[in-house]
């Protein structure tokens, strides 16, 4: 079924990329204090990639993709640790977060913090370790149904 | 600058952790095996083993290191607390991890090393550190959780059909463990509305007869039980370990199990109440079935590395002992016997290696002659096991004659019977594989010379021998120092006043732009018994001394009197 090349499946896909993409940079930034944030946002933006390697095949998307899912990963964790270490150079506990609450003129309140670099971490590590893992049962698949 | 190193030293805590993980991760992006690769890994493995060092210094000074993540203070956040106890094991691992990396890069081809097998041995290292120096119960939880999925990667790392179908028994129990855990950790959130140690041990410190209390503490034994691999519970554990190459069966033997261990001794000191009877005899029966119904498996296999696993499943028995007599002595001797053991059973698995390396096969028929070409792996070996064994001028010596004694002294006759029976049989099995692979002439089977990384493998095993050695030999400051970690785990007042009553050095409240501190506002909806932590400690005191129900259970046992008591006989 995913060897058979489905026109249906590749337009769809290509259509609502956009859409599930922007929705999950919504999630992300909606995170903090309601629900949302990186863990959530990651599995929204791991959807229409497997749907494209489902439908385009893994070797496109991982061309497209430009770096492997797993360094994905392993970066997304480097920098949610980063951030998570940064304040123990400063007289602050591992972990500790700064919140910035400002007002900016037309847009309204802003209330942004640190926290959001760690959440674009766990993103990073969500969508790489998601889409490493469905790839692989793709190849698989594949792999099986050629020979 | 200072000021950075300052508060670095602060937060020194998680930087064990901290530096085991991110290696890990940089191994993941930096995927070509190649020398500077292996040396940036054993570099970073000397790291942590020189910071685990330091933290043992840093809490015989301050007996408790304590740290609140991201500034929450202790009750609401996530909380890292090493004792001494906790500083001890995390040196002794930091080093097994270093001497398996140094070893497996004697043994191993570069070009056939899998990239992620360094990665993941540094992320079980990580999960491991974290379970030593947690204080909390869901954080012990993730951490058992990263150093299983960690450990079911490295089983699985070759993915051919024996690896793969080893492993699933593993990861079935430990799936079911880790499930039993959260529910475990549920429960206690349940009743006690918190999950932090010090926390439940304030509140609990007068229900020591509270069957609900005893109810949860005997299952979280049986979920950590399940992981030290008690006596129904271990058939998972040889068939996983010895499919695996030496150097990750010597680290998985060597820490795996005393992880359980490590739980089941913090729930029944730091956490519940002392004097909780039932379970300690119940911990009793069990222990006798691990050390006797293990060690006589082990005679019947015909296989080195399975020899070396029913013996390390006997020997957590011997850990099982110490905490059912649950005297200070008993317990001093069990945490010497835990860091013996850790470093004895992860050289015998290195020297099995050697064996294989020599002999080209681990079954005790096909083996022999190794005495007269290679004395040397001969002496290693008789030396560890020897040890294993408990004979005097060795390591494992003192801390099974501390939990000998200790058993005598209590009554507990049915225990030292099982001691010393498994001890021989431990003997006994040791003196099967020194005949059958050493002494034993095989005329079928020829040692060559010594192959490929022979001499690197055998001068790292020889420093682990060299160590534990020493341990056996000039064990007084190993037993002073199990001795205050004793002490530190039975002295429950002091960890709750040092979490609950934390005296920052950090900056602590994090205050937004509008003045209001995050804290203040959560503090309200908190029940008032958190108000005055340090109010409630000294009420609590007095409780714990009716409620204790030991013999003699004085606050400090000195050095001298442990040393009295090996002396008497």
């Amino acid at each position: 079924m995913i060897n058979t090349k489905s026109h249906i499946l590749e337009s769809v896909s290509r259509l609502i990329f956009l859409f599930i993409i922007i929705f999950s940079i919504y999630l992300f930034l909606k995170g903090h204090n309601e629900p949302g944030g990186g863990f959530i946002a990651g599995i929204a933006a791991s959807i229409p990639l497997i749907l494209l390697a489902m439908s385009l095949g893994v070797p496109t998307v991982q061309r497209v993709l430009k770096i492997d899912s797993l360094s994905l990963a392993a970066t997304g964790l480097i920098l949610a640790y980063g951030t998570s270490f940064i304040p123990t150079l400063l007289g602050y506990p591992f972990l500790f977060q700064k919140m910035i609450h400002t007002h900016i003129p037309i847009l309204g309140e802003l209330h942004i913090g640190t926290p959001v670099l760690f959440d674009l971490g766990v993103f990073m590590v969500v969508v790489g370790v998601s889409t490493k893992i469905i790839f692989s049962f793709l190849e698989t698949v594949n792999s099986k149904e050629k020979g | 600058m200072i000021h950075m190193l300052q508060s670095l030293i602060d937060n020194i805590v998680v930087l064990p952790f901290f530096i085991a993980l991110v290696t890990g991760l940089v191994g993941i992006i930096w995927r070509r095996p190649c020398t500077s690769r292996r040396l940036f890994f054993s570099i970073s493995a000397a790291i942590q083993m020189v910071l685990a060092w330091y933290l043992i210094f840093l809490t015989h000074k301050v007996k408790i290191l304590f740290l609140p993540l991201g500034a929450w203070k202790a009750p609401f956040g996530i909380s890292i607390a090493i004792d001494v106890f906790g500083s001890l094991l995390i040196g002794v691992t930091t080093m097994l991890s270093l001497f398996a990396i140094l070893y497996l890069f004697a043994t191993t081809k570069k070009d056939k090393e899998n990239f992620l097998l360094l990665p993941l041995i540094q992320f079980m290292i990580a999960g491991i550190v974290l379970s030593f120096s947690t204080g909390d119960f869901f954080n012990l939880f993730v951490s058992f959780e990263i150093f299983l999925i960690a450990s079911y990667g490295l089983l699985t790392l070759k993915s051919d059909e024996k690896s793969i179908k080893n492993t699933f028994p593993y990861l079935g129990v430990n799936v079911i463990g880790g499930t039993l855990f959260v529910l475990g950790a549920s429960f206690i959130y349940g009743m006690f509305g918190t999950l932090n140690f010090a926390d439940i041990s304030a509140q609990t410190s007068n229900l020591s007869q509270d069957p609900k209390l005893i109810l949860i503490a005997s299952y979280l034994v049986l979920v950590f039980g399940i992981k030290a691999g008690f006596f129904p519970l271990f058939y998972w554990l040889p068939r996983s370990y010895s499919c695996l190459p030496p150097p990750l069966a010597a680290l998985f033997a060597g820490l795996l199990t005393k992880v359980g261990i490590y739980a089941i001794i913090r729930t029944l000191t730091t956490i519940f109440p002392l004097g909780l009877v039932s379970i300690y005899s119940a911990i009793g029966y069990l222990s006798i079935f691990t050390m006797v119904i293990a060690i006589i498996i082990s005679l019947s296999r015909t296989n080195i590395r399975e020899i070396l696993c029913y013996n390390l499943i006997s020997h957590i028995g011997f850990l099982m002992a110490s905490i059912a007599i649950f005297s200070p002595i008993s317990l001093t001797g069990g945490i010497f016997y835990m860091m013996h053991h850790m470093v004895v059973i992860a050289s015998l698995f290195l020297i099995s290696g050697l064996i294989v390396q020599l002999t080209k096969t681990d079954v005790l028929q096909n083996a022999g002659n190794v005495w007269k070409t290679h004395g040397f792996v001969g002496l290693l070996f008789l030396i560890q096991a020897l040890s294993l064994a408990g004979l005097p001028p060795f390591s494992g010596f003192w801390g099974k004659f501390l939990i000998l004694r200790e058993a005598i002294r209590f009554d507990q006759l049915s225990l030292a019977i099982a001691i010393v029976l498994a001890s021989i049989l431990t003997l006994l099995s040791m003196i099967r594989i020194w005949f059958h692979v050493f002494l034993k002439k095989n005329e079928s089977l020829k040692i060559g010379p010594s192959p490929k990384g022979f001499k690197r493998s055998t001068t790292v095993v020889s420093i682990l021998v060299l160590f534990s050695l020493a341990m056996g030999v000039f064990s007084n400051p190993f037993i002073n120092a199990s001795n205050k970690a004793m002490t530190g785990l039975l002295n429950k007042t002091s960890y709750e006043n040092k979490v609950l009553v934390y005296e920052q050095t950090l900056k602590m409240i994090p205050v937004d732009k509008n003045g209001h501190s995050k804290q203040s506002s959560e503090k309200k909806q908190v029940s008032p018994i958190h108000s005055h932590p340090g109010q409630q400690k000294t009420k609590n005191g007095h409780h714990k001394n009716e409620n204790y129900q030991l013999k003699s259970i004085p606050n400090t046992v000195s050095k001298k009197e442990v040393l009295d008591g090996t002396s008497v006989h």
